[in-house]
């Protein structure tokens, strides 16, 4: 899950982006004017969305990740569930058949690993259990008691600072295994492979789950089945797709004699969104040209034309 | 009006051991990523110097003497590639790297010509990476 902004900017001062001082009157400023912290910090020219993705990634000690130049394949990214990847804000960006990389805003999620682990490669999402209520209560009073104990401690022998990734191995240690299907059956089903994690930033993240979307092919597949007039139906599957998702652009990329590939570009990242295969692209094509005004014998020549009536 | 340079004199953490006195001249119109650099440099001991403009920046260069100056290409006033002609042909001679979006080969052949020791494309390029880079340098 992304972090609060005054979790940021906290990071933010302690990676050396942002001095103390310009945080506290950015937070001051953003308290008076019921403003988030981080439009602030942009508004007076102290921060960009890239260097906060970048002091981040800092502050969790991971390579970034640009989803935009490298984003992932849809085997890929289907290889966590839709619900997972939505839960935990994370995707699949890399995978081999013993290693997977993954794309996070927060790696020190609790239970995080387990859930890739039990998750990789299944098409329903299988999630920890809720904590009974009876644990909650067991938990706290354990805490409770811990609390009372610390300051009992002698001042001379005093222990040392755990470091954040041993803090982050106790913690998921401590938490995991609460899966519904028993931890030792979960363990024995899910990946055994290497996660490495890398750092992605939200709006990246964000925009590829978009593409978690049935690809445009299986809808007009069907028509393509039935043999009816194909080429009306798929563009206007393919308009009415672009229109629901905010694509602000529909590229056609034909790929040799197989098939072309269908691509939108929302909010601003190019996204596959389904392949027509050869023997209709030439349809759908004639079809634009000639609602736009078009010649459709030139094949060779760029072309300019408008049509409002597609639909 | 100009920007004028914004010298690092307030707060300055101490410098950390063989980095005393090394000086740094960030070019950069950029205000968050000069303003991000200039932090994150202070906090490794550096002393820093920002110019927001290219022609602030030639003065700058040639009244002090600099370690080191980060160079942005595209800027008001005088670009980057104008700034590295002037101090050649001034016979000025400091470490150089370009910090630029631009990315196409040319660009980074000209710079290199003009003595620029590396060149980073900052889309591309964290910030930790760069000052890694100029800490190997100084």
């Amino acid at each position: 899950m992304p972090l609060e902004d005054v979790a940021v900017g906290q990071i933010l001062v302690k990676q050396s982006y942002l001095s103390e001082e310009e945080l506290q009157n950015a937070l001051l400023e953003a308290k008076e004017n019921k403003q988030s912290l981080i439009n602030v910090l942009s508004g007076q020219g102290l921060i960009t969305p890239s260097l906060i993705q970048g002091a981040l990634a800092e502050h969790y000690k991971l390579e970034f990740y640009d989803l935009q130049t490298n984003p992932p394949s849809t085997e890929e990214l289907a290889s966590l569930p839709e619900a997972i990847a939505r839960k935990y804000f994370v995707i699949v960006v890399e995978k081999k058949e013993n290693s997977v990389k993954i794309a996070t805003t927060d790696p020190q999620q609790e239970n995080l690993e387990e859930v890739i682990r039990v998750n990789l490669g299944k098409e329903e999402a299988v999630f920890p259990e809720e904590e009974s209520t009876e644990k909650k209560k067991e938990k706290k009073g354990e805490e409770e008691e811990k609390k009372s104990e610390e300051p009992k401690k002698e001042k001379g022998k005093e222990e040392k600072p755990k470091s954040k990734e041993k803090e982050v191995k106790e913690k998921k240690k401590a938490g995991g295994g609460f899966f519904g299907l028993g931890r030792k059956k979960a363990e024995a089903e899910g990946f055994k492979g290497k996660i490495t994690y890398v750092f992605a930033s939200k709006e990246g993240i964000e925009a590829m789950f978009l593409r978690y979307r049935k690809p445009l092919a299986t809808r007009f597949q069907q028509i393509v089945d039935a043999e009816k007039e194909v080429a009306p139906e798929i563009l206007v599957e393919i308009i009415n797709d672009a229109i629901q998702l905010r694509a602000s652009d529909i590229h056609f990329e034909p790929q040799g004699d197989k098939f072309t590939i269908v691509r939108f570009r929302v909010d601003g990242v190019m996204h596959e969104a389904g392949r027509i295969p050869k023997i209709y692209y030439e349809g759908v094509v004639n079809l634009i040209k000639i609602e736009a005004n078009m010649r459709i014998d030139e094949h060779f020549a760029p072309q300019d034309g408008a049509g409002d009536e597609l639909l | 009006m100009p920007a004028k340079p914004q010298s690092a004199d307030k707060e300055k953490p101490e410098a950390k051991p063989g980095r005393e006195g090394k000086k740094i001249l960030i070019v950069e119109d950029e205000r968050p990523l000069a303003h991000a650099l200039e932090l994150k440099f202070q906090h490794e001991g550096f002393d820093t110097t920002v110019c927001v403009n290219g022609k602030d920046a030639l003065e700058e260069a040639l009244k002090n003497k600099y370690d080191m100056i980060l160079l942005d290409l595209i800027m008001p006033q005088m670009d980057g590639f104008t700034f590295m002609e002037e101090l050649k042909s001034r016979k000025k001679n400091c470490q150089i790297i370009i910090l630029s979006n631009l990315g196409q080969d040319e660009d980074r052949t000209r710079s290199k010509e003009l003595g620029a020791v590396d060149y980073f494309v900052k889309s591309n390029t964290p910030i930790t990476d760069i000052i890694k880079r100029v800490k190997t340098a100084l």
